[in-house]
């Protein structure tokens, strides 16, 4: 138990090294670009008062080693700037947007490991034929799928010739009661959600395939099969169980590549999350808050990846021994 | 003898269509100036949002340019992306790995650290910040891809070179007094390659994806024809029914995607065949 809790400790040291890492990386990207670092700090649309303000609260009259510090310190007390395009704190506006993020993010996480892991499992027990050939070579071409395209393919097809799904937004205006508005939000994630799904869904059915043909030529699934067992329990029950772990694993370690997914999906559904939110401020050049965003997904990456490495160690205790010893 | 050994092998019937698509779209790069009809970006060289015709085989968009010229220009510039990225990339993945992987302990560590902190942030987030900030052409985009395109190539190298530096040949090349470059390069070197071409390959794919959703995004060169940027044009003409600027170039991008990644696949299934 106590290699377990100095487990955990590493692994939330390593994270938040992580996140201390992208600080001082945002630190130097805005001292290193052209023309005054304090705009970068205020954003292009800032007024010249606010700006010396900015100038003056991060000491730019001091050496850089001691603005550094300031910096972080910023960080560290939750002042992230202010955004002139969302007229709010950062951090606030951020905040403001990532649990439409998230909402959308997890429901397709879920649902493309559930079919992953399925279909994975299936393909695995017919392995090499040409089913699982012809399940490989599709699982394949949407792993290839630019996830942008699929989405815009959708929109196309499902909103434009047959209007079945809206082309966007994430709640109509005017909608009454809470059933209604949960219905309304569900409708209006159909089409987004299959677009990201799909396209994570390759991955993890890849994965399980792989894990799935090695567990399936162990001693205890022979022992299985000679027992008489039906195929069927010994796949799902028996070797599922074994596969299961690095497959969810890779959920956990993913989620940086979700979230990039997750900007192109978002601004091309117009979801209101921190994808579209940081192409707003691209368009508008408020720097803080492109910056800011860059920070929050790498605290919501390396957090995650802590919570999937703790999950696994605690769950699987053959990775326990990997890596606690 | 052994290239055209290679050569048949590429040319088996499951490689006839990447291998040919690829063809496709490298001719489209290197002789764009022939086959495309018109000048990609030039406005007005048909009418406004014309369907597929005889002119104008892709359509045109809503400034009246030649949707074809665009995604024969853009062939140019997704290879010219894909490749010098994958390239640079790759340069940095074999300086680093080979050395890590042969020589081991601290340089080893730091090494493999840096890796881990690189695969831990959230790249494709950085890259529009620094496009952001750096401003954004085709070379920049070009450059910021490759410099986030090591991690993982460089884990490959350095995992081979490491299990290389422990076979018998190398001890033999020591016993005879070679020096640690001259193994590094004449006797490590030409075995990791069968492992890292294939990484190579997805990450040339991955990262004409990447430029293509950054053109879309406008981010991008505005100067320069690329797949995603008449993307993004299409994706604004939605409602007056363009489809055509969707689909062509999508399909291009897509096709050529599935081109990369199946050879990739291919070559990955070659190798655990010939382990076992």
């Amino acid at each position: 138990m106590k290699k377990f809790v100095t487990f955990v400790f590493k692994r939330l040291l390593a994270a938040i090294l992580v996140i201390v890492a992208v600080a001082l990386i945002s630190f130097f990207v805005i001292n290193l670009a052209p023309g005054n670092p304090a705009v970068m700090l205020a954003g292009e649309a800032a007024s010249p008062e606010y700006i010396k303000e900015i100038e003056k609260a991060y000491g730019f009259d001091k050496p850089i080693e001691e603005r550094l510090f300031i910096y972080l310190h910023h960080l560290f007390l939750g002042d992230w700037g202010y955004s002139t395009y969302y007229q709010a704190p950062v951090l606030k506006a951020i905040l403001q947007r990532l649990p439409a993020t998230l909402l959308l993010m997890l429901t397709a996480l879920a649902i493309a490991i559930a079919l992953g892991i399925y279909l994975g499992a299936v393909t695995s027990s017919r392995a090499f034929s040409k089913f699982d050939a012809l399940v490989n070579y599709v699982s394949l071409t949407f792993y290839s799928f630019p996830a942008y395209w699929l989405a815009l393919m959708l929109i196309l097809i499902f909103s434009l010739y047959i209007p079945a799904f809206p082309t966007g937004g994430m709640m109509d205006i005017g909608i009454e009661g809470a059933v209604q508005k949960v219905l309304n939000v569900i409708w209006h994630m159909v089409l987004p959600v299959t677009t990201l799904s799909l396209i994570f869904m390759a991955s993890y059915l890849r994965l399980t395939r792989q894990v799935m043909i090695d567990v399936l030529s162990s001693n205890f699934i022979f022992t299985a099969i000679a027992k008489g067992l039906p195929k069927k329990r010994i796949i799902f029950k028996h070797a599922l169980r074994n596969a299961l772990i690095p497959v969810i694993a890779m959920a956990g370690t993913q989620f940086g590549q979700v979230i990039a997914g997750a900007v192109l999906t978002e601004t091309i559904f117009s979801w209101p999350g921190m994808g579209s939110l940081l192409i707003q401020a691209v368009t508008y050049r408020d720097y803080p808050l492109v910056i800011g965003i860059f920070i929050m997904t790498a605290i919501v990456t390396s957090l995650s990846n802590f919570v999937a490495d703790v999950l696994m160690a605690r769950v699987d205790p053959r990775i326990k021994a990997k890596l606690i010893g | 003898m052994k290239m055209k050994k290679r050569l048949r092998v590429l040319l088996s019937p499951r490689n006839i269509f990447p291998v040919s698509m690829l063809a496709i779209v490298a001719v489209f790069a290197v002789f764009a100036e022939f086959i495309a009809p018109y000048p990609p970006l030039k406005t007005g060289v048909g009418p406004i949002l014309s369907p597929p015709s005889e002119k104008h085989i892709m359509g045109t968009d809503q400034v009246g340019s030649d949707i074809f010229s665009q995604v024969v220009y853009g062939s140019r510039t997704a290879l010219f992306v894909g490749l010098t990225s994958g390239l640079i990339g790759l340069a940095i993945a074999l300086s680093l790995g080979l050395f890590a992987g042969y020589y081991g302990s601290k340089l080893d560590m730091l090494i493999m650290r840096t890796v881990d902190l690189f695969l831990s942030i959230p790249v494709f987030v950085f890259m529009i910040v620094l496009l952001v900030i750096f401003g954004s052409n085709i070379t920049n985009i070009a450059l910021i891809l490759g410099l986030f395109s090591w991690p993982l190539m460089t884990r490959v190298v350095r995992s081979q070179s490491l299990s290389l530096s422990e076979k018998e040949f190398v001890a033999a090349a020591r016993a005879i007094g070679e020096r640690d470059i001259g193994i590094i390069f004449r006797e490590i070197l030409p075995n990791v390659w069968p492992a890292v071409i294939p990484l190579f390959m997805m990450t040339i794919s991955g990262n004409i994806v990447a430029e293509s959703g950054l053109s879309f995004l406008g981010l991008g060169d505005p100067n320069t024809a690329s797949w995603g940027r008449t993307l993004a044009m299409a994706s604004r003409a939605f409602y007056a029914g363009s489809w055509w600027g969707i689909l062509f170039p999508g399909l291009v991008l897509t096709l050529t995607i599935i081109s990369l990644n199946l050879i990739s696949d291919y070559l990955v299934s070659l190798l655990t065949r010939t382990e076992k």
